[in-house]
């Protein structure tokens, strides 16, 4: 069964139609991606999951209950994150999470809190007062009370958003950890890479509408096409190449890209050893997502989505 | 019903750890002081006019301006003005005499008192003058009352801490402790939706109806604790400079009040004026209940009234999704509101709440005079009940059904 079930959402404010029946179905221990551009509806579909706001049409169910009319159940398997997770300032992270695990009904709730505080990695300030955090341990604060019931379904919106690089990495990781222990995550994000390294399967979102879904590496895997090879003469090597009628170019300092099929790549390298270059490493070089996500959507949406680090948060 | 404690676990936690707990606590302190400011003022003015030393004072003085007028030559105004010192002094005598004899004779004093005011009230059913009459009546009830029970007045001089403190709260419950009420609450939904912690609150497995209501039980208890807190902070400061006299004292409440046209005297140049209504009290349901426990029932029934002013402030923090502005309609519909109810002269201010805020005046039947109208403790009261109850209501309605969006 799955863990979360949309079917002919759609969501009208004022007169404007915001998300365009979506549907889709995320699996256990799935890590679900919700990619799109801004404004393209993510939140406001992430709003509707956790029952924040009413679907104009369609149901969303969550472990087969529904959100609307069985919203305790629904909710009782869900964590989240919309937008920024903003917790009471005034208080200190522990006394924030024995608000949220009082209103979870978590039975050993002191346990729990200590497991989780460890998990994202706050041990040692949590009796701070929130409001002397910074952005980095507001986010892992905001994770933390999102796993705080052990749910079944975790809905993250762009659950990255002021973490460090080193955050980010070990991020990653623990929603692989999660997914692995049988978690489903929903993540939103518009920072493409993030989307690839972290996700399943991936829903591209544009107007409202869903335009595309589909498993990452079947994504990426359709559109591999090139390989990197590390040689000792990158020029030298490029020169024989071509001469052979291959699309070759170089690529970084002993880095050289060949345009080509994985079928194709024993005879190349073939036709590298007869001219005596040497071949320190060929790997194929998959495109990333973002090229397949440009090329799913139009020319207005790719320049409004290929800005560097994927635009601005929006608060 | 766990469920709901826990809601109400969580929303006093925040609370109690909120700023604007603080700003309520340290207005309240401010209050506290205000009235123990002026009390002890007005007591030390007392002391100075109006007790046996003053009086001491008084005639030593009188004997001084006598002493002047005979070395003065004799005229008839020295004389005059002589005799008037001579009967002042005796007066003044006569009233330290009474003081020092303490209360021994207090009972014929009241006796005394009876007689006249029984003659006085004949007088009046003569002349068919059913508001003195009824006046009357009611300042038997009293004496008698003090007899039958043992309760001397107050000596000359002495002031009631629990007089001083009704009179006190018909102000602060028009204006401090709405504030007080409003400041606690106007924020509790708003405040979240501004800060953005609304999202978190409301993706638990708990009714938004449960959320919404422990709030609401959080905010009631919260404005009770606070509004019985200044009053008793009141009444022991009272206590503390005026002492505890006075607290036997009758109070006459639950009096039911007619309007009389008053009767044209004859021979007058007829009134075009609006008429005007006299008041005549009916005792019937009346209550004689000595001032302490009188004070007690009043603090529960203003605490009442704050409970129904802040579930005015906390629909408004439903309704608006900024804290500033729920707080500002709030305090301008409780305050301002308040104020200007005062002025309208219309029998629309009966179902209007901030008539019934000083429950005190709606018992002892004040308000009636004041209103001119028959109002009681009862009118108040469900007044009062049905403002909270729609308010509730509609806040609860509003609440479980709107999209949140922009938090
Ligand atoms: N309260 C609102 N009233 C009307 N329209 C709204 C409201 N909130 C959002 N919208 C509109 O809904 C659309 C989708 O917004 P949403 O926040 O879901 O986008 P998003 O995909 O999360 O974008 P981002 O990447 O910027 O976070 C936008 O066009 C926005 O203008
Ligand atoms: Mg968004």
């Amino acid at each position: 069964m799955s863990v979360l079930t949309l079917e002919h959402v759609s969501k009208t404010i004022g007169r404007r139609l915001i998300v365009d029946d979506v549907n889709m179905a995320v699996e256990p221990g799935e890590v679900y991606g919700f990619l799109g551009p801004n404004g393209a509806g993510k939140t406001t579909t992430i709003r509707m999951i956790v029952g924040l706001i009413r679907p104009t049409k369609g149901s969303i169910r969550v472990m087969g209950h529904d959100i609307s009319r069985d919203r305790r159940a629904a909710l009782s398997h869900v964590g989240a994150i919309v937008e920024n997770p903003e917790t009471y300032s005034y208080l200190t992270a522990r006394q924030n999470l024995v608000h949220y695990a009082r209103l979870a009904g978590i039975p050993h709730a002191k346990r729990r809190i200590e497991e989780v505080v460890d998990l994202v990695g706050l041990t040692g300030r949590v009796d701070d007062k929130v409001k002397r955090y910074s952005l980095g341990m507001r986010q892992r604060l905001g994770v933390a009370q999102a796993l705080l019931a052990n749910p079944k379904l975790l809905v993250l919106d762009e659950p990255t958003n002021g973490l460090d690089p080193a955050g980010i990495r070990e991020f990653r990781e623990m929603i692989r950890n999660l997914a692995q222990g049988g978690m489903s995550v929903l993540v939103s994000s518009h920072l493409l890479s993030e989307i690839q390294m972290m996700c399943d399967r991936v829903a591209i979102l544009k107007g409202g509408r869903i335009i595309a879904q589909r498993s990452v590496s079947s994504l990426v895997d359709g559109t591999a096409s090139a390989a990197m090879i590390r040689v000792s003469n990158e020029n030298a090597a490029v020169r024989v190449l071509k001469d052979r009628q291959w699309d070759a170019e170089v690529s970084a300092a002993h880095v050289i890209r060949v345009r080509t099929d994985g079928s194709a790549i024993p005879k190349l390298i073939r036709d590298l050893v007869r001219a005596e270059i040497d071949i320190y490493a060929v790997e194929p070089a998959r495109e990333s997502l973002e090229e397949a996500f440009l090329e799913l959507t139009d020319d207005k949406l790719a320049s409004s989505s290929s800005t560097p680090a994927g635009g601005v948060a929006n608060a | 019903m766990l469920e709901l404690a826990s809601v109400f676990a969580n929303e006093w936690m925040k609370l109690m750890r909120r700023k604007r707990m603080w700003v309520a606590a340290v207005l309240g302190a401010f209050v506290v002081g205000l009235f123990a400011l002026s009390t002890y003022h007005d007591h030390q003015e007392q002391l100075r006019y109006n007790s046996p030393s003053a009086w001491q004072q008084q005639v030593a003085t009188l004997k001084q301006d006598i002493a002047q007028q005979k070395a003065q030559k004799m005229t008839d105004q020295t004389k005059a003005q002589i005799q008037a010192d001579n009967q002042q002094i005796k007066s003044l005598q006569g009233q330290i005499a009474a003081y020092q004899n303490g209360n021994e004779n207090w009972r014929q004093n009241v006796r005394d008192e009876i007689t006249q005011t029984k003659q006085d009230e004949k007088m009046a059913a003569a002349e068919h003058d059913s508001t003195t009459m009824s006046m009357d009546q009611g300042s038997l009830l009293r004496l008698n009352y003090q007899l039958a029970h043992d309760v001397p007045p107050l000596v000359p001089g002495e002031q009631s801490a629990y007089q001083e403190f009704t009179s006190f709260i018909s102000v602060a419950t028009q204006i401090f402790l709405p504030l007080l009420a409003v400041i606690l609450v106007a924020d509790m939904v708003s405040g979240e939706t501004t800060s953005g912690t609304i999202k978190l609150l409301l993706i638990r497995p708990v009714s938004r109806f449960k959320i919404l209501f422990g709030k609401w039980l959080a905010s009631m208890a919260a404005t009770a604790a606070l509004t019985v807190a200044v009053c008793v902070a009141l009444l022991l400061v009272g206590c503390g400079i005026l002492g505890t006299g006075g607290a036997k004292l009758p109070e006459l409440v639950g009096t039911r009040y007619t309007f009389v046209q008053q009767p044209q005297q004859s021979g007058q140049v007829v009134n075009t004026g609006p008429a005007q209504l006299d008041p005549v009290a009916h005792y019937a349901h009346t209550l004689i209940l000595p001032e302490w426990q009188f004070v007690v029932y009043g603090i529960l029934l203003t605490t009442l009234a704050m409970l129904v002013v802040a579930t005015i402030a906390f629909l408004c923090s439903a309704l608006f999704k900024s804290a500033m502005a729920s707080t500002a309609v709030a305090l301008g519909v409780v305050i301002i509101g308040g104020i200007s109810v005062s002025f309208v002269h219309s029998k629309v201010v009966v179902a209007l709440f901030p008539t019934h805020l000083n429950l005190f005046s709606n018992w002892t039947g004040a308000l009636a005079e004041q209103l001119k109208m028959s109002v009681t403790l009862t009118t108040g009261l469900v007044v009062l009940a049905a403002w909270g109850i729609v308010c509730l209501i509609a806040s609860l309605l509003y609440f479980t059904r709107k999209d949140v969006l922009n938090a």
